[in-house]
């Protein structure tokens, strides 16, 4: 079956590793995402698996034959591959039309004239483009590009398809529902997907698993939910929705749970998984919407901190809070602004991830 | 889903060698050979004591020790240096001003003019050289009328600076053109920027936008340079009668004033102007490395504005229509004109003097028509074939993963630097070199062979910057469906070419159509052209006839770049 290997890969660019060492297997009819800010890696990665870059070492394969083979010196040009790559800028070719460029991988393949009009119809069905078959790509709105481009890929039924950030380019209305399309599309065909964005909202939305990228590197390969709420690193917690950094010792350690001292009165529990020695400087990342506004009552239970509210931000469906506890400044979401300026706030324990200072940057 | 699973791809044979790599190394060969074909004979004649054909031949740096102790080789070498500043800077001035005054100014018929400066660059030296021997030469028809007006010489055209004169106004229009570009890509908001701090539009003019086409000037400056050290034409029209010798005249004379040409001399002396216009144009490239300071960015639908001239702007037009009128109306128009008489003069009635016998004289004998048929031939045809290569040499440059690719490119415009007059005599050794090629003698195939690796670089230019505007991922798109590099090329890359490679056709149609210096050495009974039948003639005095060929060289010019621009829609500089 068609279940892409990647294992060992490297690409250097003078000095730089782009890709220093990636290994990732996606399963047949799978849907990975490689998420990353620009420069981390992710599209040299997608280019080596399309054929467009030759790597430096390692290896990649799709369903038992090699593409690249650093070993055996195997690299095995793009067109033989038999991949589906969808470019960000769509790459349509503007000399042709909608039904040419789709005939044009077709007529490569030898196909006959009638078995081509009846794929390039199915391929224009699946996407809605039926109608617009004879128009030229320029006289075609960024969504309905998107969806030709697609719709090339798909009418000569790769084993691999590839899809290079090509939502960037429609705006936020339009690139929601190109999402929820895209995912219902891709599991209706079944093909094993591999997708480059660095939007991590698309790659939380879309994937079945998600390989974090940064610097070269594969720093974490989960399912979304699991990216999210059990990010492994300081990068990740960063990186995905939006995190709190609260500064911070060890002041015990104790089964898989850690208590923090924030500045000289307050302490906060926290999940960790490692253990870690008391005087270790951490930084425990809390997700603004799992910090609670709590009522003054409450005031003496365990993670509840007097703050004050510096700033409101509305922001139509939430508010944003920049509040300071102690030494610390963090933001918290809440539906309800509250009036005074003095309130408690709650890190549930289960919320905090803690990471040693020197993981972070 | 419901579509089937395709066949399995047809099975695909691995080559040791696929096609693409093929073409790729037949395309780099191919260029390398058209390339080094002139160069080598030259080189290797300039240090053989005897005709290259010699068997007894030696070698020997003979040549050049005679080449220093040529009698006048110093009224040559400051001949030629006087001829080329002059001329330049004649040029580059005309073409800076009339290039501000159309480009950035309110002047009024700027459209009109802007049509007509560029006239001259479709055609050749030799056809605006006799125009001006016709109009302003000695017994020329307004050199007569001013006579009879003020009672003595007004000017003299046979001098050094005459010359310059001539060819400055003839080589204006490039510089022009260089500088018309850079005011269209100016970058109005720097202009703005400049006003809101107080500057008046003459400070703004002085200040910011002639300092913005600095690298337009200077390269306009270093091509007119070489251009006059390599013309032939205007130097042995109005040098001639005087004996008043450039460097390309005294070559020129070396080959055909003797009965047997000194191959060494001759060899040495081209080598000695190939290293002075690689020179310059190795200059040229340092110059203009660090442009990056001058790119404007940003601006991008906005125009710039244009400077109001005020009270100027009627008498601005006034000295712009004169100049046009003297230059390029008075000059071709009085060629025509003289082609349609049997002597052009003030002193006589036009009426008793209109014949049609010069025409007729071109039907008559077979040179004159097969030189304007050859002509032809080789424009459209040998501009097709060029168009061709270049267009593979492009793609292989630009968009292959070939090994040698920006040595390619490198060699593709080498010939730059190879002045026509010595591709010629270069390629005239090649032919006494290499036996094997002796059928292609006295063809007009050598003649294309000749031109096509000239113009290399000219058409090379039209097509690379248009190719760099195609994205990339379009081939690389094409790539991942199943396309080979060829098929790529073929089905993507060049169709979407097709407007450059239109303009790259008619650029090197013009250029063949009015190109006569490479010619001089290679043409024979059979394969003469217009140009150097033009030459012969003159030689003989046949005005008439001379200016009758000429004309016909005008009307083809005219009927193709109409035709190219209203059928094609091609847009031929600019």
């Amino acid at each position: 079956m068609a279940e892409l290997i990647v294992s060992g890969l490297v690409r250097a660019f003078g000095d730089v590793r782009a890709v220093d060492g990636v290994d990732f297997t996606v399963a047949d009819g799978e849907f990975l995402t490689l998420l990353g800010p620009s420069g981390c890696g992710k599209s040299t990665t997608l280019a080596a698996i399309a054929g467009l870059d030759k790597p430096d070492a390692g290896r990649i394969s799709l369903g038992g034959r090699d593409f690249f083979n650093a070993t055996t010196g195997t690299f095995v040009p793009p067109e033989r591959r038999e991949i589906g790559l969808v470019f960000q800028s769509y790459a349509l070719w503007p000399h042709l039309t909608v039904r040419q460029n789709l005939e044009f991988p077709l007529k490569l393949r030898r196909i006959g004239r009638a078995e081509r009009a009846r794929r390039i119809e199915e391929s224009l069905g699946l996407v809605e483009m039926i109608p617009y078959a004879d128009r030229y790509p320029h006289a075609l709105s960024g969504g309905q590009q998107q969806r030709v481009a697609l719709a090339r890929t798909l009418v000569y039924r790769p084993g691999l398809l590839l899809l290079d950030e090509p939502l960037s380019n429609l705006d936020a209305k339009l690139r929601e529902r190109a999402r929820t399309w895209l995912r219902h599309l891709q599991s209706q065909v079944g093909v094993t997907t591999v997708y480059v964005t660095h939007d991590q909202s698309e790659a939380l939305a879309l994937s079945d698993r998600i390989a974090v990228m940064n610097g070269g590197r594969i720093v974490q390969l989960a399912d979304p939910r699991t990216i999210y709420d059990r990010p492994s690193d300081a990068f990740i917690a960063d990186f995905i929705g939006s995190s709190n950094f609260l500064s911070g010792t060890v002041l015990a350690s104790d089964n898989g749970t850690v208590r923090v001292g924030l500045g000289e009165r307050l302490e906060l529990s926290a999940p960790s998984p490692r253990p870690l020695a008391p005087g270790t400087a951490v930084r425990v990342s809390v997700r603004p919407e799992q910090i609670g506004v709590v009522d003054p009552s409450a005031a003496n239970g365990a993670n509840v901190f007097p703050a004050e509210i510096l700033e409101r931000t509305f922001l139509g469906a939430h508010n944003t809070l920049e509040v300071r506890a102690g030494e610390s400044r963090f933001r918290v979401e809440c539906r309800k602004v509250p009036e005074n300026d003095h309130i408690h706030v709650h890190i549930p324990e289960s919320a905090g991830i803690v990471f040693p200072q020197a993981a972070g940057h | 889903m419901a579509i089937d699973a395709l066949p399995a791809p047809a099975p695909m044979r691995t080559p040791r060698v696929d096609r693409g790599t093929a073409i790729q190394v037949l395309v780099t060969l191919t260029t390398l050979a058209l390339v080094l074909f002139p160069i080598l004979p030259v080189l290797y004649q300039a240090v053989l004591d005897k005709p290259l054909y010699d068997p007894a031949a030696t070698i020997s740096l003979s040549n050049f020790a005679r080449l220093f102790d040529t009698p006048r080789l110093g009224d040559i070498v400051s001949n030629t240096a006087y001829f080329a500043i002059l001329t330049t800077i004649i040029a580059q001035v005309i073409g800076v001003v009339t290039a501000v005054l159309v480009g950035r100014t309110d002047l009024p018929g700027r459209a009109f003019f802007g049509e007509m400066l560029l006239w001259p660059l479709f055609l050749s030296h030799l056809v605006i050289a006799f125009g001006w021997f016709t109009m302003y030469g000695p017994s020329g028809y307004v050199t007569l009328f001013v006579r009879g007006l003020i009672g003595g010489d007004p000017w003299n055209l046979y001098t050094v600076t005459g010359m310059a004169i001539a060819a400055g106004a003839a080589q204006a229009p490039l510089a022009y053109l260089y500088c018309i570009v850079a005011t269209r890509n100016a970058d109005p908001n720097l202009e703005d920027a400049a006003r809101t701090v107080g500057a008046s539009p003459l400070r703004i003019l002085t200040t910011v936008t002639l300092p913005l086409m600095r690298p337009a000037i200077l390269f306009g400056v270093i091509m007119n340079f070489v251009i006059a050290i390599e013309m032939l034409s205007i130097p042995l029209v109005f040098g001639g009668p005087l004996q008043i010798e450039v460097f390309t005249t005294y070559l020129y004379h070396e080959v055909f004033g003797q009965a047997t040409p000194d191959y060494g001399l001759v060899a040495a002396a081209s080598v000695g102007m190939l290293v002075l216009v690689v020179g310059l144009m190795v200059l040229q490239g340092r110059l203009m490395r660090n442009n990056q300071r001058f790119v404007t960015v940003g601006g991008k639908a906005a125009r710039p504005r244009r400077f109001a001239l005020g009270r100027w702007r009627w008498a601005a037009f006034a000295v712009l229509l004169a100049y046009v009128g003297l230059t390029i109306v008075l000059v071709l128009g009085g060629l025509v004109l003289r082609s349609f008489t049997v002597i052009l003069s003030p002193l006589m009635p036009l009426w008793d003097v209109l014949t049609l016998d010069n025409y007729t004289l071109l039907g008559a004998y077979p040179v004159y028509m097969r030189s304007i048929w050859n002509t032809i031939i080789i424009a459209t045809v040998g501009a097709a074939i060029g168009t061709a290569l270049i267009a593979l040499v492009a793609v292989v440059a630009n968009r292959s993963p070939f090994r040698w690719r920006r040595q390619l490119e490198h060699l593709a415009v080498l010939p730059r630097a190879i002045p026509g007059f010595i591709a010629g005599i270069g390629i005239f050794y090649a032919m006494g070199l290499f036996p094997p090629l002796g059928w292609l003698r006295n063809t007009i195939g050598l003649l294309m062979i000749a031109y096509i690796m000239r113009y290399l670089p000219t058409g090379y230019g039209a097509v690379a910057p248009a190719l760099a505007q195609l994205g990339g991922d379009l081939d690389r798109s094409a790539r991942t469906v199943g396309a080979d590099w060829w098929r790529t090329s073929r089905s993507i890359v060049l169709p979407l070419l097709t407007p450059a490679l239109f303009s790259c056709y008619a650029l090197l149609f013009i250029h063949f159509l009015k190109e006569y210096v490479t010619a001089v050495f290679l043409y024979a009974p059979g394969s003469e052209v217009i140009g150097t039948t033009m030459l012969q003639f003159w030689k003989n005095g046949d005005n008439g006839a001379v200016s009758a060929l000429a004309s016909v060289q005008i009307l083809i010019t005219v009927v193709f770049v109409t035709a190219a621009r209203k059928i094609l829609g091609v847009k031929i500089y600019g």
